[in-house]
């Protein structure tokens, strides 16, 4: 209960967030300039669009959810209004999740308020004929910066809003290189500390390329083996790991000082 | 009585990198607060008030001792529906306006939607601001952020108030509205864990104060007793040069004023002492009066006997 | 908290690393189909010795998955540069862009054509060392999508038909394109293929295909405009072909002579002048190719544009071979002014001169056959082609008779 109540008062503030409008403006403009690069054929035109908006989408979301994560917590703190809310009988993990929830459901308001421009300027090129298969693409967005959020708050528990941008990004960009860990990770050449390094940090640091499945929704004709159970697993994947965020962040936010 | 607060030992120490030391922002800390009272809880900036406070409601953990609060361990989830704060110059959601802040706060306690309604409307004229209650609180003075705090504070009729400074950059007028108020939490037989600078606000409302510095209490008590326990001034005249100088020898505090000699002393057998050493050296006694002091008095003493 | 909820959701912690490590392992080898590209690779990399570098803007898009908006970002790029006839900086830009995301037909076809007819000399004559690494770029993209029918159609069309004059392998990727659902016009163009290769019956076949088809999608969609095209245009064509297959009916029992002369001609430094005459039909077309002695064409395993700065070739085949008119044909040549197209550091060339009957017009197969089936010639026929007669006529020249 005190949960729900944290988080709607989280998204009452997030949602005014100057900084947080200005990002949601500019990629709605992004997405809806796209449309302007009208001097390929329709087909060309028509992958511009979708990568572009997907692009933007993404980027938006991103950015969103490090800017909202590292102060979700921090912020109460240093305004002090955690003092008269944990001086009621709210348990700090309820505070904590509530602050998340709020965050994740301001994430999950941008996404759509993008989705919606995007799907309508895919729709307005194609004659008004509705591509919902993006709304897989739009999907596995949401999960990766719902797991990027989760990053965020689990950091901000422990660090400062300055050192958690730079440390949620740098997880960003290292999940976003999958492909590069995993190979570091099986290079026969290489000692096996440092194979057991690169394999730690594939396995351990959230993989966000997981999530990049533009490709195919971009090229529709594109043919995938087994579509639904990779999203399933990449669902179940991301749900996992930032319950596993959050029980950490439970954990060392228990006995913090605040 | 029964006791609304009681500390046994309590310390919270602090581990500083740069340099590498320990800091005891409260140190052994034995208090005790019956309900029903007042207590004034004072002492300089830094003196370890808030951090006691905080450790009270479960914000920090103590290194060391044990707390209770209305009978259960400090921080005791189930307390806190019992207990209230009022931070030192408190911030809330400002694009909240009043009514929904301390609707806010309402809904923390799980208070049906009827039930609130009713409590919310209630505390904004209680504390004065029905009028405003629409305004967002970006568009609040200082002062009626601080009644929106003792509203919230109000929210869930508590038993125990930390007041943390709660007069702080407040008009006269509204530093006696919040004095009247506290008196009113009395009558209605609250208890108010009071922490404030303003000392005249202190000896006017409360019933027992401590006095803190460096983390060490150094002095508790009933606030008229302490007050009470001034010097004794003895006025005596007749007195030759050399009875003065024998005088001196023993009295706490003597000058001289055109042939009359002030002598200071403790209220007790000094007094008495004092008075005969007066007649044995043939001077006239013209007055006894003890001195009454302030509080602020008390507490500059307090502090400079604790620094020594 | 108390220590027990402390301990549970420390368990739960522990149990659920497991979980994600086993998750990502099964994910791993499934990613590769939702991102093709070679990702970060194309950053920096080198295709022979060309190191081509990622613009730095472009870098960031790349690592955090956005390789898809960066394609799209660097073929407006390139799409600036034809704008302005800026062709250099093209094709690196294609490579980058179809390392970044291979599903994209449209940069490997119009990066094939650009290689395979873009790089001229004054002549406005296409510099045939391209062609080899056009064609290696569109084999690249179709290893990529092979089950899209586009890129075989540029192979078969653009590369085939087109380019190498060489109709029975445009016919073996148009049909390919044809099994991968190609539309109407492709199949049309296999029939064409067939039709100049010479392979009469299946081109028949392939026309009575093209008119089933239409008339399939019609009875599906009567007011389908494209199949009423098609239609219209197969019936007409069958026709012709049937009329032409009539009127060279044994024409291998009316045999003629071919008579068949030139003549290489030296007229300055690096320029020269071919001149003959033939009993040929006016409207045939003598091939003209220039190459170093022994040249042979390179086999690409993977694509790169690099081609070697010392070879010397040059083709002027299919519709743009001399032409004859009234028994004579003449072309003269000036190579001095594309030193870079036409090095000539061999000591040695062979200049060829062919006429093949394969893709000739009409009123000329009606005398020769389509496989040149009538013809005889006391010199230079040529029947190194299985099944083809032509005229072919081979000089070795030295280096300074060109020069």
């Amino acid at each position: 209960m005190s949960t729900l109540v944290i988080a709607k008062a989280t998204f009452g503030e997030a949602w005014r967030k100057k900084i947080l409008n200005i990002f949601l403006l500019a990629a709605i403009g992004l997405i809806a300039f796209s449309v302007s690069f009208a001097f390929f054929s329709p087909g060309e035109q028509m992958v511009l669009i979708k990568s572009m908006g997907l692009g933007v989408i993404a980027i938006g979301g991103t950015f969103i959810a490090i800017i909202m994560g590292i102060t979700l917590i921090p912020a109460e703190i240093e305004k002090r209004t955690i003092y008269t809310i944990l001086s009621k009988p709210v348990k700090r993990h309820e505070f904590l999740l509530g602050k998340f929830l709020g965050g994740v459901f301001t994430l999950l308001v941008n996404i759509t308020l993008m989705s919606v421009v995007f799907m309508a300027m895919v729709a307005w090129k194609a004659e008004w004929h509705v591509d919902w298969a993006l709304l897989k693409g739009i999907l596995m967005i949401f999960f990766q910066v719902l797991m990027l959020i989760a990053v965020s708050v689990f950091c901000s528990v422990f660090a400062t809003p300055v050192v958690n941008f730079f440390l949620s990004s740098a997880a960003y960009i290292i999940g976003s290189l999958s492909a590069v860990t995993m190979s570091l990770s099986r290079l026969p050449e290489k000692h096996p500390i440092v194979r057991g390094f690169w394999w730690l940090l594939h396995y351990l640091v959230p993989n966000f390329a997981n999530f990049f499945t533009q490709n195919p929704l971009i090229h529709p004709e594109v043919v995938i083996k087994n579509e639904l159970i990779y999203y399933a697993e990449n669902i179940l994947y991301a749900l996992i790991y930032t319950s596993a965020l959050l029980i950490g962040a439970i954990l060392l936010f228990e006995r913090r000082e605040v | 009585m029964a006791l609304a607060i009681k500390t046994q030992g309590y310390t919270k120490t602090y581990r500083l990198l740069m340099p590498r030391r320990l800091v005891n922002a409260v140190e052994n800390l034995d208090l005790e607060v019956e309900e029903g009272e007042i207590y004034g809880f004072l002492g300089p900036n830094g003196a370890g008030k808030t951090t006691t406070i905080k450790m009270l409601l479960g914000l920090t953990y103590p290194t060391a001792g044990e707390a209770w609060v209305l009978g259960k361990p400090a921080g005791d989830i189930e307390v806190k529906r019992q207990v209230s704060y009022l931070p030192e110059s408190p911030y809330f959601y400002e694009y909240m306006s009043g009514q929904e802040v301390v609707d806010f706060y309402a809904r923390l306690f799980g208070i049906d939607s009827h039930t609130r309604q009713k409590k919310v409307e209630e505390l904004l004229k209680t504390v004065g601001l029905y009028a405003d209650r629409h305004k967002p609180l970006s568009q609040y003075s200082k002062g009626m952020l601080q009644r929106i705090g003792i509203a919230q504070a109000l929210v869930n009729d508590p038993k125990l108030l930390f007041f943390d400074e709660p007069t702080s950059g407040l008009d006269p007028i509204a530093h006696s509205e919040i004095r009247d108020l506290i008196l009113d939490l009395k009558d209605q037989g609250k208890t108010v864990f009071l922490s404030s600078h303003q000392l005249s606000d202190v000896e006017m409302v409360c019933d027992r104060i401590s006095i803190l510095n460096h983390g060490r209490l150094l002095k508790t008590g009933d606030l008229k007793e302490l007050l009470a326990h001034g010097k004794v001034e003895i006025q005596a005249q007749g007195l030759d040069e050399p009875a003065i100088a024998k005088l001196r020898e023993s009295a706490s505090e003597i000058r001289t004023d055109n042939g009359t000699v002030l002598i200071y002393e403790n209220a007790g057998e000094r007094v008495d002492m004092m008075i005969d050493k007066i007649r044995a050296a043939k001077g006239r006694i013209v007055s006894v009066i003890p001195q009454r002091r302030t509080l602020e008095d008390l507490f500059i003493e307090t502090i400079k006997e604790g620094n020594a | 908290m108390t220590r027990q909820t402390r301990i549970t959701l420390l368990c739960l912690l522990i149990i659920m690393l497991p979980i994600i490590v086993y998750l990502q392992a099964i994910i791993d080898p499934q990613r590769a189909q939702f991102q093709p590209g070679r990702g970060v690779a194309s950053v920096v990399t080198e295709v022979g010795s060309t190191p081509i570098v990622l613009p730095t803007q472009f870098i960031f898009g790349t690592v955090i998955g956005l390789r898809e908006v960066v394609a799209g970002m660097l073929w407006i790029r390139a799409n600036d540069f034809f704008h302005t006839g800026d062709y250099e900086p093209i094709i690196p830009l294609t490579r980058m862009i179809t390392w970044l995301d291979p599903h994209q037909l449209t940069v490997y076809s119009v990066g094939a054509w650009h290689l395979a007819y873009n790089f001229v000399d004054i002549a406005e004559r296409a510099d045939r060392r391209y062609l080899i690494p056009g064609m290696a770029f569109l084999e690249e993209g179709i290893r990529n999508n092979p089950t899209f029918w586009d890129l075989y159609f540029e192979m078969g069309f653009t590369m085939y038909f087109n380019k190498v004059i060489d109709y029975n392998q445009a016919a073996v990727w148009l049909r390919k394109a044809q099994e991968r659902g190609a539309p109407g016009r492709v199949q049309r163009t296999l029939a064409h293929a067939l039709d100049k290769a010479g392979r009469v019956e299946e081109c028949i076949a392939q026309w009575r295909y093209c008119i089933r088809d239409a008339e399939r999608r019609l009875r599906k969609n009567p007011n389908d405009r494209d199949a009423q095209y098609d239609l219209a245009v197969s019936k007409r064509n069958l026709d012709g072909v049937l009329i032409h297959q009539e009127d060279r009916k044994d024409i291998a029992k009316r045999p003629v002579d071919i008579v068949f002369e030139a003549k290489f001609e030296r007229l300055g430094p690096k320029r020269f002048r071919i001149s003959g005459y033939t009993n040929l039909p006016d409207g045939a077309r003598i091939d003209v190719t220039l190459a170093d002695k022994g040249y042979k064409e390179p086999v690409l395993k993977e694509f790169t544009w690099e081609v070697d700065p010392r070879v010397t070739l040059l083709y002027d085949i299919g519709l743009h071979g001399m032409l004859v008119q009234n028994g004579r044909f003449e072309r003269q040549f000036d190579l001095s002014r594309d030193p870079k197209q036409y090095p000539l550091v061999s000591p040695e060339y062979e200049l060829a001169l062919t006429f093949t009957p394969l893709g000739a017009p009409d009123e000329v197969l009606d005398v020769v056959g389509w496989r040149g089936e009538a013809m005889r010639a006391k010199k230079y026929l040529d029947t190194s082609i299985e099944g083809v007669r032509r005229i072919r006529k081979v000089i070795i020249l030295k280096r300074e008779d060109i020069i």
